[in-house]
């Protein structure tokens, strides 16, 4: 496994316990999700996987050594999207935004300039370079914080919520993000409520509740088990949930709008 | 309708945002910085009145030449002349000299000295030429142009982050005072008197505060997040090329800076 989290448990000063023996793990190719309701523990157990917290007991391993033992260094092999990108964005321009974590890896501003062109081109952010990053919609926010990660090419992608706050075009290129990704081998790990998202992209998915992992397995059989999501408050997909009404004429469980088609292309060419 | 405090706050967002402008080619940003240093110093130090107006003067060309929008550039050497003016009306009163005429406030005798007089136009003049000098350069490049300047300067690399980090959120959080501030207005349905106001402004400065913290929490692990080194952030700013106008403006800073210095103006 690339990415290890064993067993976690974190407390913020004077708050309440967060995580309570949380875990979870993404291999190369590989987009794990975790869902759960809002005050789980899933954003703090990202900041925990990404180095960004201390946790009072557990471990994160990447590539099977402590990753407190390679830290700062590792952090060029995680990239972490935050929620909301004004949380991300700090710099004055989408151009110093990018080359940020460039300019510490790459000595020469050549490659760096060249480096920010290529990103910038592949998102679709060329003729927005000079322009600072709070003056754009939350969509092109979003491409930009993909961006700024992406360029550096971590190993492992740490998602929080992506598609928050997102119309329907851009959690579609958020979807295509996270294909590109698993494609190009990294691990993908994506913290969200988004079930919809989540069932499209993810390969395996945890439930957390209470800081708690209380299951993991593959998408579909986590997705489908409606009682396990409603332990967690948490809604099967809207397919999911219409199939309800088709389930005594169906065999398979369909988890997304293409799946469903194609169960029920099938159980209508089986009628003929 | 939004409060006189919720529409102030609004455009004092609008005025610190309309300076972040992107860097404009035209100059070198660490030799405007200098020659900024350099023209508002020996303006602010100087005796008499040439300098000074020479320097207004010059400002006036600069806006000009580079076409900035010189009405919204006037409203502050204006308002910095107005705020001069108030602070040094006493001069005249206080100094000692020849004599322009008395004035009598009951058993108060005050007497109006020529020399109070000159030192007060002098002091307007050089305070308004100083801001009028800083403003022109302000508006040519940008608050991210002098910080570009600035480290072009070799200001520590975490004091250029936080320099631009003001430059973004100043005009964030001013916002969202204003937001605050009109949600908690429209919640207010009858009429109240000033205290009362002053207990909602009060309000707002507190979730403020917590939101600012919340804000800087969360910053300071996305710049973790994408910093690599142990020592931080060390790399150096591209330099930006040296043009003839930058030439000239650098010679002409370092004359007035000379000129100053041996006392002909």
């Amino acid at each position: 496994m690339l990415l290890r989290v064993e067993n976690i448990y974190f407390k913020y000063p004077g708050g309440i316990e967060v995580l309570k023996g949380a875990n979870f793990s993404a291999d190369k190719g590989e987009v794990v999700a975790v869902i759960g309701p809002n005050g789980s523990g899933k954003t703090t157990l990202l900041l925990i996987a990404a180095g960004l917290l201390e946790p009072q007991k557990g471990l994160v391993l990447l590539g099977e050594k402590p990753l407190r033992e390679q830290l700062p260094q590792a952090r060029k092999r995680i990239g972490l999207v935050f929620q909301e990108p004004d949380d991300q964005l700090f710099n004055p321009t989408i151009y110093d935004e990018i080359s940020f974590a460039l300019r510490q890896l790459l000595s020469c501003e050549g490659e760096v300039d060249k480096k920010v062109r290529q990103v910038a081109e592949e998102f679709n952010l060329t003729g927005l370079l000079s322009r600072p990053p709070y003056r754009l919609s939350v969509g092109e926010k979003r491409r930009v914080t993909f961006a700024s990660v992406l360029a550096y090419e971590p190993d492992v992608l740490l998602l929080d919520e992506p598609t928050a706050n997102l119309s329907g075009k851009y959690v579609e290129e958020t979807e295509q993000i996270v294909s590109h990704a698993r494609d190009a081998g990294k691990a993908v790990v994506i913290v969200s409520h988004d079930v919809e998202f989540v069932a499209k992209v993810s390969d395996r998915v945890y439930v957390i509740k209470d800081g708690s992992v209380v299951g993991g397995s593959n998408a579909k059989s986590i997705l489908s088990d409606e009682s396990l999501l409603s332990l967690a408050d948490m809604r099967p997909p809207l397919v999911l949930q219409t199939l309800r009404v088709l389930k005594p004429m169906l065999r398979d469980y369909p988890l997304t709008i293409k799946d469903l088609a194609e169960v029920t292309c099938a159980r209508a060419y089986g009628d003929q | 309708m939004k409060s006189l405090t919720a529409r102030f706050l609004e455009i004092l967002a609008a005025t610190v945002d309309s300076l972040n402008i992107g860097l404009n080619p035209t100059f070198n940003p660490t030799i405007v910085v200098v020659s900024a240093l350099i023209l508002t110093g020996t303006v602010a130090f100087s005796k008499g009145f040439t300098l000074p107006v020479l320097i207004l003067v010059v400002s006036v060309v600069l806006i000009l030449l580079t076409r900035s929008p010189i009405r919204t550039w006037c409203k502050i050497p204006l308002l910095i002349s107005v705020w001069a003016t108030m602070v040094s009306v006493p001069l005249p009163f206080i100094t000692s000299g020849q004599v322009i005429t008395h004035m009598s406030l009951g058993w108060i005798k005050l007497e109006f000295t020529r020399e109070g007089l000159d030192m007060m136009v002098t002091f307007v003049s050089r305070v308004a030429a100083a801001g009028a000098i800083f403003t022109s350069f302000a508006f040519i490049m940008g608050w991210r142009g002098i910080v570009r300047g600035l480290e072009g300067l070799r200001i520590p690399r975490e004091l250029g982050l936080l320099l631009n980090l003001s430059i973004i959120h100043i005009p964030l959080f001013l916002r969202e005072a204003a937001k605050m501030l009109s949600a908690r207005e429209s919640r207010i349905v009858r009429k109240i008197r000033l205290k009362e106001v002053w207990g909602v402004l009060s309000t707002v400065v507190g979730d403020l505060l917590l939101r600012s913290y919340e804000r800087t929490w969360t910053l300071e692990k996305a710049i973790r997040a994408r910093t690599f080194t142990p020592t931080g952030l060390s790399w150096k700013t591209p330099s930006a090329a040296v043009g003839i106008r930058d030439l000239l403006l650098l010679s002409f800073s370092l004359w007035i800076l000379i000129v100053a210095v041996l006392g002909m103006v």
